[in-house]
C-alpha cells in the first residue's frame, strides 16, 4: 500500500489544558487541494500551524512523505506557509522577498534570478520586482507572499485564510488564481478558511471542524448533499431539519411521510437544503410529498423564499425561482429521496 | 518654505523655535565664532586665527583620542546591552517583559548624582565590593582598580545610558510583525538567520539613536570622570571644562568642543555606514 504524503496520527493541542485541537487522524495525497473549514475558534488555524511547525503538539505525529517531522522546526520542514497579514519583510524590495529562501539555502545567484523571474511572471508581478512591499496593494502583496512561498517548491504548501483580507473582487479573483497555479505547478496545497463556499470553490478536500474535532472530510459535494452531522449541514449552507423517529429501519416524519433508512432504533432529524424542497405542481410521483400551508413569502431577487408549516405546527423554508403561491395557500410540499439526509437528534 | 512660513498655524512653532534659537544655536554660533578668536589678560581679542585649532591638534590628540575610544566603548556596550534588554522585553509581554520595561523606566526617575554616588558606595575602598571581598577573604586588601579608573568611568556611564538605549530599541522592535519572523523561519532561517536578517535591519535608526545618543553623553561629560574617573582620565570632557572655567580660555575651549563634536559626528557617521552595509538586504 502506498503511503500518503500527509499523515497526522492522533494530533493534539492543548494551551494550558484547555484542549484546542482534539486527537486527529487525517491523511491526504500529493496534489490535493485540502482545505479545512469551521467556525473562528474551531483549532483550524492551529492545526496548520502544527503542520507548519509554529505550535508544537501536545501530542501525536505528523508524517510527511513518511518521515516524522513532528519535532523538526520550521526550517527544518518540507511546508511553506502564506501567512494571514502575508509576513512580507517590508525593508526587502519584491525580489529579495521572493529570493530569501533560496538565497539563504545557497542556490545558485544565475540560476536564483532566472527562478525569481519566472516566478515574478507567474504571478504577474514582473513589473513590481524592485517595489517595496509597502507600496503594493493588497492583492499584489499576496501574490508576492504566494510566490516567496512557491520558490522553496514546498512539499505542501499552507495558506492561513488567505483570502480574508481582501473585498469581494479581488477575493474572486485571487481564487480563480490559485486554482490555476495549482493546475500548472501541482503540487499539494492546504488552506484555512471560515467561508464554505471559497472551501467548495477550491478544494478537492474539504475537512469540517468544529470544537477542535473533524466533523467531516469529504469533498465539497459530499459534505453540502450528504452531510454526517447537524454542524456540518448548517455550516456548508442553509438546511431544514425535521425531528424524526427511527423504527424497523423506517424514519417516520410526523405530519410528513415515512421512508427507509437502516439504522438503529432511535430519535433522528432528517435535513433538507431548502432551494431542494419542490412545491406544487412540482411534486411528482417519484417525489415523497405532502400537504402544508405557506405562511410567509420573502421576495428575494433570483428567488423567492417560503415558509411553510406543516399540520402540527413545524415550519421550515423552501426556496424556489417561481413565486406564484401566495400566503396562506395550502399546498403539496415535497422532495426527492436523494436530497435528504439522516443525523442523530 | 515660503508657504510654510506663511501659514498662520506655523505660528505656533513660534514660542519653541525662538527658544531654540536663543539657547542652543546663538551660542554655539558665538563658541563657532569665538574659537576664531585670541584671549589676551582674560579678554576675547576678536584677531581670526586658527591657532586654537592648531593648540587642539598639536597638544589634544590623544585626549581626544582617548574620548573617543572610551565614548565608542561605553556607547557600544550600553547599545548592545540594551539591546538585549529590549529585545527580552519584547520576547516576553507577560510577566518578565513587563517587570523589565517598569525596572526600565523606573530608573529614570533617579538622579544622575545619585546614581554616581550610589556607585562610588558600591566600588570605593569602603565600599560594598571591597567590604564583601574582605570579609570573605578574597583579598588581603581593598582592591582600589574598582573605583578611580576608566573600568570605573565605563561601568557607571554604562549604568547610566542604559534605560536611553533600551527604550529607542524596545520602539524598534515593537514595530515588527510578529508573522515576518515566523515567515523567515518558515523561509528557512535559523533563529540567528532570522535575527540578522528580519529584526536587526529594521532596527537600524533605532540602533544608531541609541549608540548615537550615549556616545554624545559619554563624550561630553566630565561629571563622571572627575567623580569615579580618578586624575588619571584624558576626557576631553574635563579638559574643556577646565579651559571655560579655572583658565578662562574661550576661544581654545570653544576650539575644543568644535574638534570633539566634529571627530564624534565622523564617528557617528562611520557606525551608522558600517550598520547599513553589514545589514542590507541582499
Amino acid at each position: 500500500m502506498k503511503t500518503p504524503l500527509v499523515r497526522l496520527e492522533a494530533l493534539a493541542k492543548s494551551y494550558a489544558s484547555v484542549p484546542a485541537v482534539h486527537p486527529l487522524d487525517l491523511e491526504f495525497d500529493t496534489g490535493d487541494f485540502l482545505a479545512i473549514l469551521g467556525p473562528s475558534g474551531c483549532g483550524k488555524t492551529t492545526l496548520l500551524k502544527m503542520l507548519g511547525g509554529f505550535v508544537p503538539p501536545t501530542s501525536g505525529r505528523i508524517l510527511i512523505g513518511g518521515e516524522d517531522v513532528t519535532q523538526l522546526p520550521p526550517e527544518r520542514r518540507p511546508t511553506n506557509m502564506v501567512f494571514q497579514g502575508y509576513g512580507l519583510f517590508p525593508h526587502m524590495t519584491v525580489r529579495q522577498n521572493i529570493a530569501y529562501g533560496p538565497r539563504i539555502a545557497r542556490e545558485d545567484k544565475n540560476l536564483l534570478a532566472r527562478r525569481v523571474d519566472d516566478m515574478l511572471a507567474l504571478v504577474r508581478l514582473t513589473e513590481f520586482g524592485d517595489q517595496y512591499p509597502g507600496a503594493l496593494s493588497g492583492g499584489q502583496q499576496q501574490r508576492v507572499a504566494l510566490a516567496r512561498a512557491l520558490m522553496m517548491r514546498p512539499k505542501v504548501l499552507l495558506l492561513d485564510e488567505p483570502f480574508a483580507a481582501l473585498d469581494l473582487k479581488l477575493r474572486q479573483a485571487m481564487q480563480e488564481e490559485l486554482r490555476t497555479i495549482h493546475k500548472n505547478i501541482g503540487g499539494t496545497f492546504v488552506f484555512v478558511t471560515h467561508d464554505q463556499a471559497e472551501a467548495m470553490a477550491l478544494a478537492s478536500k474539504v475537512v469540517v471542524m468544529s470544537k477542535g474535532r473533524v466533523e467531516q472530510v469529504g469533498s465539497g459535494e459530499e459534505i453540502y448533499r450528504r452531510p454526517k452531522t447537524r454542524f456540518v449541514s448548517q455550516f456548508v449552507g442553509e438546511a431544514n431539519f425535521f425531528a424524526a423517529e427511527r423504527k424497523d429501519n423506517r424514519v417516520s416524519i410526523p405530519g410528513a411521510f415515512t421512508f427507509e433508512d437502516h439504522g438503529p432504533d432511535c430519535p433522528v432529524q432528517v435535513g433538507v437544503r431548502p432551494e431542494r424542497v419542490l412545491l406544487g405542481a412540482r411534486t411528482k410521483q417519484s417525489v415523497q410529498s405532502f400537504n402544508a400551508r405557506i405562511i410567509d413569502r420573502l421576495f428575494l431577487g433570483a428567488q423567492v423564499q417560503y415558509r411553510v408549516a406543516l399540520p402540527d405546527g413545524v415550519t421550515f423554508l423552501a426556496t424556489t425561482a417561481e413565486g406564484t403561491l401566495q400566503i396562506g395557500e395550502t399546498t403539496s410540499v415535497g422532495w426527492s429521496a436523494e436530497d435528504q439526509w439522516v443525523v442523530q437528534a | 518654505m515660503m508657504g510654510l512660513a506663511l501659514d498662520r498655524r506655523n505660528l505656533l512653532l513660534l514660542p519653541a523655535l525662538l527658544v531654540l534659537l536663543l539657547l542652543f544655536l546663538g551660542p554655539m554660533a558665538y563658541f563657532f565664532v569665538a574659537s576664531f578668536f585670541k584671549v589676551s589678560l582674560f579678554n576675547l581679542v576678536p584677531t581670526w586665527n586658527l591657532g586654537n585649532y592648531q593648540k587642539v591638534a598639536g597638544e589634544y590628540g590623544l585626549p581626544i583620542a582617548y574620548t573617543m575610544g572610551i565614548s565608542a566603548l561605553i556607547a557600544l556596550i550600553a547599545t548592545v546591552l540594551g539591546y538585549i534588554v529590549a529585545h527580552v522585553i519584547w520576547r516576553n509581554p507577560g510577566r518578565w517583559g513587563a517587570f523589565l520595561l517598569g525596572a526600565t523606566l523606573l530608573t529614570l526617575f533617579g538622579g544622575y548624582l545619585v546614581k554616581i554616588f550610589a556607585w562610588k558606595t558600591i566600588l570605593g575602598r569602603e565600599g560594598i565590593i571591597n567590604n564583601t571581598l574582605l570579609a570573605l577573604g578574597l583579598a588581603d586588601q581593598p582592591v582600589e582598580i574598582l573605583l578611580y579608573s576608566p573600568f570605573a568611568v565605563v561601568l557607571v556611564l554604562v549604568s547610566y545610558l542604559l534605560p536611553f538605549t533600551i527604550l529607542p530599541l524596545y520602539g524598534a522592535l515593537r514595530a515588527i510583525e510578529p508573522t515576518t519572523l515566523d515567515a523567515a523561519r518558515d523561509l528557512g532561517a535559523s533563529p540567528a538567520r532570522m535575527l540578522w536578517d528580519a529584526i536587526l535591519p529594521r532596527c537600524i535608526p533605532a540602533m544608531l539613536t541609541a549608540f548615537s545618543l550615549s556616545f554624545l553623553v559619554s563624550a561630553g561629560d566630565y561629571v563622571t570622570p572627575r567623580l569615579v574617573g580618578g586624575t588619571r582620565s584624558l576626557m576631553m570632557g574635563n579638559f574643556i571644562e577646565s579651559q571655560f572655567g579655572l583658565r578662562m580660555n574661550i576661544p581654545l575651549g570653544a576650539a575644543m568642543t568644535y574638534s570633539t563634536m566634529v571627530t564624534s559626528l565622523a564617528i557617528i557617521i562611520v557606525v551608522w555606514l558600517v550598520l547599513r552595509a553589514a545589514l542590507r538586504p541582499k
